[in-house]
């Protein structure tokens, strides 16, 4: 096995969880976030050597990742999961069945533009930096800047979102 | 106003549902190599023809097309059986299992499935054929039922003839489901659920 191999596989190892939900959050649904998230690794694997830093190989992924959604965007793939033909089991009545937070909180980000939702995803949960952000989408370092001020304004006027804090904030008191 | 730390913690619980079972590191680097020699192939294939004659270049371009078109399953309705020959396009109806038939009006209902080759779990096809890309008309949707479940997910992993895999769950184990795959041809699904374990075959087409 070659070195490149071994940390090829390391970093696979150790990101792709999190790329995996990184991919949810740019609005994949569950299992096109898995194929994009392995489309990408694929991609990357050819240009492992070249990448000499941890911070690059990051962007470097986030990169060929966000294209790739993009790209299956352009596609059109369809995708509903009716379930009226289906043999439903009984309703229980369990709590569970009420749409859950991480529903809740993913229709707002359902509701930002495209843009300001990858800044925010790219920023707040890949924790890259603006000048890698800047890089993975091919922009101005002060352009994810101001997608990001717009993004925060969007959800801080998003009302579902606003009782989602505010009650988190009551049971934290 | 929500702040940056807000939206930190926003976002880490938006994907706090989203389980994801081991990366599957191997597979994918094994993938990579694949991809890298077909560029390869194509890199060497392109000088070879700045130098050759065109009736050199056009035969060798047609051919990775025509390998493309039928692992794509170019022909509509074709489907490329496993090596056993157990992926069927159009799976016959037949009288469900006496375990799998909860939820259907007919006390034997005939619905085309295929059964697990452990006879532990069945995937009853609701609509056909299975198509990759989903077809425009119809999804592909399958109800796993199996006699054994814990409320645990039901964890797929299929695999084409050249090693392509992907990894698909069912929340809540064995039931519902709408399962897309990235390609079509005959896919080999691995399932496990409650402590089972189970494989059978699926035939997805070109829609």
């Amino acid at each position: 096995m070659k070195p490149d191999d071994d940390d090829y596989l390391g970093f696979v190892a150790a990101r792709y969880p999190h790329l995996v939900r990184a991919a949810v959050l740019l609005g994949c649904r569950r299992h096109d976030a898995e194929d994009a998230v392995q489309d990408a690794l694929v991609r990357c694997f050819g240009s492992w050597g070249r990448v000499s830093a941890a911070d690059d190989r990051d962007a470097y992924v986030y990169r060929v990742l966000v294209n790739g959604i993009v790209r299956g965007r352009r596609r059109k793939w369809r995708g509903e999961i009716p379930h009226g033909d289906l043999p439903e089991p009984a309703p229980t009545g369990d709590p569970a069945d009420v749409v859950s937070t991480s529903h809740s909180i993913r229709a707002s980000l359902d509701r930002l533009g495209v843009e300001q939702r990858q800044v925010l995803v790219l920023r707040y949960f890949a924790d890259l930096s603006e000048a890698q952000i800047a890089a993975v989408l091919g922009v101005a370092p002060g352009t994810v800047k101001s997608r990001a001020s717009r993004a925060l304004a969007a959800l801080s006027a998003d009302p579902a979102l606003r009782a989602l804090v505010s009650r988190t904030q009551e049971e934290d008191r | 106003m929500i702040g940056e730390t807000e939206v930190v913690e926003l976002l880490r619980a938006a994907v706090d549902d989203v389980d994801v079972s081991g990366a599957p590191a191997r597979e994918l680097a094994a993938a990579g190599r694949r991809r890298r020699r077909r560029r390869h192939v194509v890199a060497g294939a392109a000088a070879a023809a700045a130098v050759a004659v065109v009736a050199v270049t056009a035969p060798l371009a047609l051919g990775r097309a025509d390998q493309h078109g039928t692992s794509a399953g170019a022909s509509p309705g074709s489907a490329p059986t496993s090596a056993a020959g157990s992926c069927v396009e159009r799976v016959p109806s037949r009288v469900l299992p006496s375990w799998a038939r909860t939820g259907f009006s007919d006390p034997r209902p005939r619905i085309p499935y295929v059964l697990g080759d452990q006879g532990d779990i069945v995937a009853i096809l609701f609509a056909q054929p299975l198509a990759a890309p989903p077809a425009a008309d119809h999804n592909n949707k399958i109800l796993w039922v199996s006699p054994v479940a814990d409320g645990s997910s039901l964890h797929i992993t299929a695999t084409l003839p050249d090693g392509t895999t992907a990894e698909r769950v069912v929340d809540g184990g064995p039931g519902p489901s709408i399962i897309d795959l990235p390609s079509p041809g005959c896919w080999h699904l691995t399932l496990e659920w409650a402590g089972q374990t189970d494989t059978l075959d699926l035939a997805y087409v070109a829609p």
